[in-house]
This record gives structure tokens, C-alpha cells and sequence, in this order.
């Protein structure tokens, strides 16, 4: 009789491990469907094909063949429509919206300002404004630079950098903002800290940013964790970026 | 007499659990390959513009061994001034048709199970329903 009551407890203790097995493994699927999600949906918004538009053809006119228009609104709509559809949403108003307050960043890393906006999709406009050697400058993707101060424009090599320097600088502004915006959450349920990276230091040089970027980080729809006041929750998150270009 | 009694409830007990625990095994190793078969061809489809008659018999085939399936496939073209998009569907018009060229966005595969999975039967709930199914969607431009 003991060893009956032995192993029911045992078995019920593997029930409940059973239990919260399940939600592990529903935060991972979550994971896999958020990234791939958000892969297909970065990479629409950057490569989206802009309505032939009379405003659009004004504009791919102007003679700025080097520089690359972004419509960020444009991108935006393409981003969700790809990403909704992908986890099932896209006929269901009420879910987009809630979801929408799960994508807490999106991102169009440009040519010499970068926007952000978050999940109520209010777009922030930040330069790359960065001080080296003690004189502030304003940095683009290119050797190209901003002599504040003098109010000229400049090469880098002018100021005695060079170009690794440079892309790390760049790289690390873009990252730290990125990273400022998604850790402003004081009055968020989700007290968690996020940080991305995008490998500055790192030998890859396809971690770096070099070219326009859309870039995008989502929690995910909480998970219940199975705990005990059933207030604990996962969250499934990722982050994913596409480069622009356009042919 | 008592002893035998608790050995037997034991065993069934015990083999429920583990049919249990086979039975969750098959459904999330199942469920990721049905989402990686229909995430990859519906990438390689929008890259290449087009889903073609070898790709979907491919992308069938493969589906075939994990269960029957339906196959939808689905190409929306959007317009500017309306979120309504335009919308083909079905094997017969949209496998082998460029779809680039036709002007489409975005090409959508879905794979839903003609039955329900056996783990149902373990987790006997309205609220879920285990069924595998895997969906994509992918822009073609």
C-alpha cells in the first residue's frame, strides 16, 4: 500500500511536470513562429514595391539617385500586413490591435537619421549625432560626416578616423538608442530588460550596419507559466531586420 | 490479493502516462515539421516569384507523410488607396502562374490536418483543440 501511494505521488509530481513542459514548449513554438514572422514581415517592409503613385514618381525624380526613399508609413503597413498574416491575424481586428501592443519596436535605420517607434507607432526621429574627440559631429552610413560646429560637411578621414572606428561608432549609437527605447517600459506589466545586439565588436561583418535597415523587436502574446498565482507569465520575443534597397 | 490490486493500477496508470508522454512527443515534433515544410516553400515560392507545379508536388509529398491535409494556397495584390486586396486562391490558379510578373504581394500557404491529433483525447478541453496545422506567408515583390 505504501509503495501504491509512493508512486502516485510520483506520478502526479510528473503530471505537473508534464503540465509545465507544455507551456515551455509553447513559449518555444511561439519563439519560432515570432521570428519567422517577423523575418517574412521585416523583409516586406523593406523591400515593398511602392504604388506607382504620382507623389512616388515626384519624388524618385529628384535627382538623389544615391540616396533611398523610405516611406516609413508605407513600410509600416507592409510589416504588419506580412506578420499578421503569418500568425493568423489578419481578419481579426480586435487581436491586431492587442497584438500591436506586443511589437514594442519598430525601426528604419537610415542614411544619416534613424526613426523609432513604438507600439503606438508614433514615430521618433534621432540623428546620429556623436562626439569624437570632443568635438560633436553628425555621422551617416557613408564616410560622410556633419561638422557641427563649423557647418560643413566632411570625410571622416578628415578628422583622422577610420572607417572601422566609424562603423563601430555608428553601430553602437544605433544600438544604444534601440536598446534606451525598448527598456522604457516603467509602467509596462512586463518588467523585464531587453537588450540587442548587433555585434559591434564583432569579427562578422554582417552584424554591422551598413545599408538602411527596417528592424523590428516583438514580445510576443503573453504565455501563462503554470505557477502557482498564475501571475507569472513568458514572453516570446525577437527581433529581426532586413536591409533596404531599392532596384 | 491487495498487492495485486494496487500492481494493476498502477501499471494502467503508468501506461497512460507514458502513452501520454509518446503521444505529446509525436504532436510537437509533428507540429514543427508541418511549420517548417509550409515555411520554407512558401520562402522559397516568394523568392522565386512563383510556386511551382514541382515545388507544391514536393511540398504535398512531404506533407503526405506527416497526415492528410488540406493545401490552401492564397495571392493577395494590395492598392493604395483600399486594404482590401485583390485574391486568388486554389492550387489550379495560382501554382505555376508568375506571380511577380502578375503584379501579386504576398503568396500565403496553409496546411490544416483533415483530423483532429490524438492528444485530444488527453486533454479532453473546448478551449484547445490540438490539430496540426502550419501557416505562411511570405511577399513576393
Amino acid at each position: 500500500m505504501r509503495l501504491f501511494i509512493w508512486i502516485s505521488v510520483l506520478m502526479l509530481g510528473i503530471n505537473i511536470l508534464l503540465y509545465g513542459d507544455m507551456a515551455i514548449n509553447n513559449l518555444e513554438t511561439a519563439k519560432i513562429k515570432y521570428k519567422r514572422a517577423l523575418d517574412s514581415a521585416t523583409y516586406a517592409a523593406a523591400k515593398y514595391r511602392a504604388y506607382a503613385s504620382e507623389e512616388y514618381m515626384e519624388n524618385i525624380s529628384d535627382g538623389f539617385s544615391e540616396n533611398i526613399l523610405v516611406n516609413k508609413e508605407e513600410a509600416l503597413e507592409w510589416f504588419y500586413r506580412v506578420f499578421f498574416r503569418n500568425i493568423n491575424m489578419e481578419d481579426d481586428q480586435l487581436m491586431m490591435t492587442e497584438m500591436k501592443k506586443y511589437i514594442i519596436l519598430k525601426s528604419v535605420i537610415g542614411y544619416d537619421k534613424m526613426y523609432i517607434a513604438g507600439k503606438d507607432d508614433i514615430w521618433v526621429e534621432i540623428n546620429y549625432e556623436i562626439e569624437y574627440n570632443g568635438k560633436k559631429y553628425r555621422f551617416t552610413l557613408s564616410d560622410k560626416l556633419y561638422d557641427i560646429e563649423q557647418g560643413t560637411w566632411k570625410h571622416t578621414r578628415d578628422i583622422g578616423l577610420d572607417d572601422e572606428t566609424r562603423l563601430e561608432l555608428v553601430t553602437k549609437h544605433i544600438k544604444d538608442n534601440i536598446n534606451n527605447i525598448l527598456n522604457l517600459r516603467e509602467y509596462e506589466k512586463n518588467k523585464g530588460y531587453y537588450y540587442v545586439d548587433f555585434g559591434v565588436v564583432d569579427t562578422d561583418v554582417n552584424s554591422e550596419i551598413k545599408g538602411i535597415n527596417f528592424v523590428a523587436f516583438v514580445e510576443g502574446m503573453p504565455i501563462p507559466a503554470f505557477s502557482k498565482k498564475g501571475e507569472s507569465k513568458f514572453y516570446a520575443v525577437s527581433f529581426a531586420g532586413a536591409e533596404i534597397s531599392r532596384n | 490479493m491487495k498487492d495485486l490490486v494496487a500492481g494493476t493500477i498502477i501499471l494502467i496508470v503508468l501506461f497512460g502516462l507514458l502513452s501520454r508522454i509518446v503521444v505529446e512527443r509525436d504532436y510537437k515534433i509533428k507540429e514543427i515539421q508541418v511549420e517548417d515544410i509550409v515555411y520554407t516553400y512558401t520562402q522559397v515560392a516568394s523568392k522565386k516569384g512563383m510556386l511551382t507545379t514541382s515545388m507544391y508536388k514536393e511540398m504535398s509529398k512531404k506533407l503526405g507523410v506527416m497526415g492528410a491535409f488540406y493545401i490552401n494556397i492564397k495571392a493577395e495584390k494590395f492598392f493604395k488607396d483600399s486594404e482590401i486586396p485583390l485574391e486568388i486562391e486554389g492550387e489550379k490558379t495560382i501554382v505555376g502562374v508568375d506571380l511577380r510578373n502578375e503584379g501579386f504581394d504576398i503568396l500565403t500557404i496553409t496546411a490544416i490536418a483533415k483530423s483532429n491529433h490524438v492528444l485530444n483525447v488527453f486533454y479532453n478541453t473546448n478551449r484547445v483543440i490540438y490539430k496540426l496545422n502550419g501557416r505562411a506567408s511570405a511577399p513576393v515583390f
